[in-house]
């Protein structure tokens, strides 16, 4: 088995009001796509009901950095009582939608994704050794790379959402 | 509309199994497995597996644009898998020499082949059919940026 280290651990986002969430998945797949991870959705659960539409998404997109690193980010949104409404903007009428919404963000650095390293007792000795003292300095390269990726879309969703304007440099 | 999407794809549409219960006051419960079967060559093949549960299944009467039309009120789960059998036809399985080379072929002279271009197209195409189901049942999350990915409309 690789080893699967988790760098960034339960990210929260919570926003109640009027947002377009269809624009909202858009950006998030959009996002993805611009920075090169493979895509996979794991679970898009919808429910009708009559106080509105519950939504939970489960994403678990991947970016092989190296033959050696991986970066998976896992997002997990839930959306209560999500109802359609109509507004008007500078002339133009828009249709939003209204709720409550709930999102987690998780980020695993996988070394040795292709468990090249595990064969014989000796190798996995070697690897431990080698990722713990020699290749130090590369790891924190890799595990800011997944720090910097989940902090852009934290932050990207933050100002689409137009909670916070300003875009962060961590 | 799934069929229709395999079939665009060249997909060799089978309904292996399919189950239905004895309905019960909340309504009828329903399980359909499907398969879409594409040849790619002669090593490889692409397997789309469809499995389509659903519960508590009652007939609604809806107006819709003035029209009366006859639907489906349920609870219902899909679940899409994606598979690419190498060596489909178990060429390479009658002795352990030849599976040396298979797997040798696999692993060092078509590995890149096998993972970058084969294994992407079907995992993409289950990604695209995955959208086509949301925007069919007008999910919220539906929208689907990968769109260019493999290179067709369909």
């Amino acid at each position: 088995m690789s080893e699967k280290k988790l760098v960034i651990d339960q990210l929260k986002l919570t926003y109640e009001g009027i947002f377009d969430m269809t624009g909202l998945w858009r950006l998030i797949d959009s996002w993805f796509y611009e920075k090169g991870y493979d895509r996979w959705e794991h679970k898009n659960f919808e429910q009708v009901l009559p106080t509105g539409k519950d939504v939970e998404i489960e994403l678990l997109p991947w970016k092989k950095t190296t033959e050696y690193f991986k970066n998976t980010i896992k997002i997990r949104i839930k959306a209560v009582e999500v109802k359609d409404v109509e507004i008007e903007k500078k002339g133009v009428k828009l249709k939003l939608n209204q709720g409550k919404l709930m999102m987690v963000f998780d980020g695993y650095l996988e070394s040795d994704y292709e468990n090249k390293w595990e064969g014989k007792a000796i190798f996995f000795f070697l690897r431990t050794i080698f990722d713990k003292y020699f290749f130090r300095k590369h790891t924190d390269y890799y595990e800011k790379w997944l720090v910097n990726d989940l902090y852009d879309i934290h932050g990207r969703i933050q100002r689409f959402l137009n909670i916070y304007r300003y875009e962060k440099h961590i | 509309m799934m069929v229709q999407y395999l079939k665009a794809n060249r997909y060799w549409f089978h309904e292996y199994k399919y189950k239905h219960k004895v309905p019960s006051p909340l309504g009828a419960e329903q399980e359909f497995f499907w398969r879409g079967e594409k040849k790619v060559n002669e090593y490889i093949q692409y397997q789309i597996f469809i499995d389509i549960h659903l519960w508590e299944m009652t007939e609604v009467e809806v107006m819709q644009k003035g029209n009366k039309k006859t639907l489906t009120n349920a609870r219902m789960e899909i679940k899409l898998r994606g598979q690419m059998d190498i060596d489909y036809e178990k060429r390479y399985d009658e002795s352990t020499f030849l599976q040396a080379i298979k797997d040798f072929y696999n692993k060092y002279i078509a590995k890149r082949e096998l993972e970058s271009i084969f294994w992407d197209t079907i995992h993409y195409r289950c990604q695209k059919f995955l959208n086509v189901i949301k925007e069919y049942l007008d999910m919220q999350a539906k929208g689907y940026e990968y769109r260019g990915y493999l290179g067709d409309n369909v």
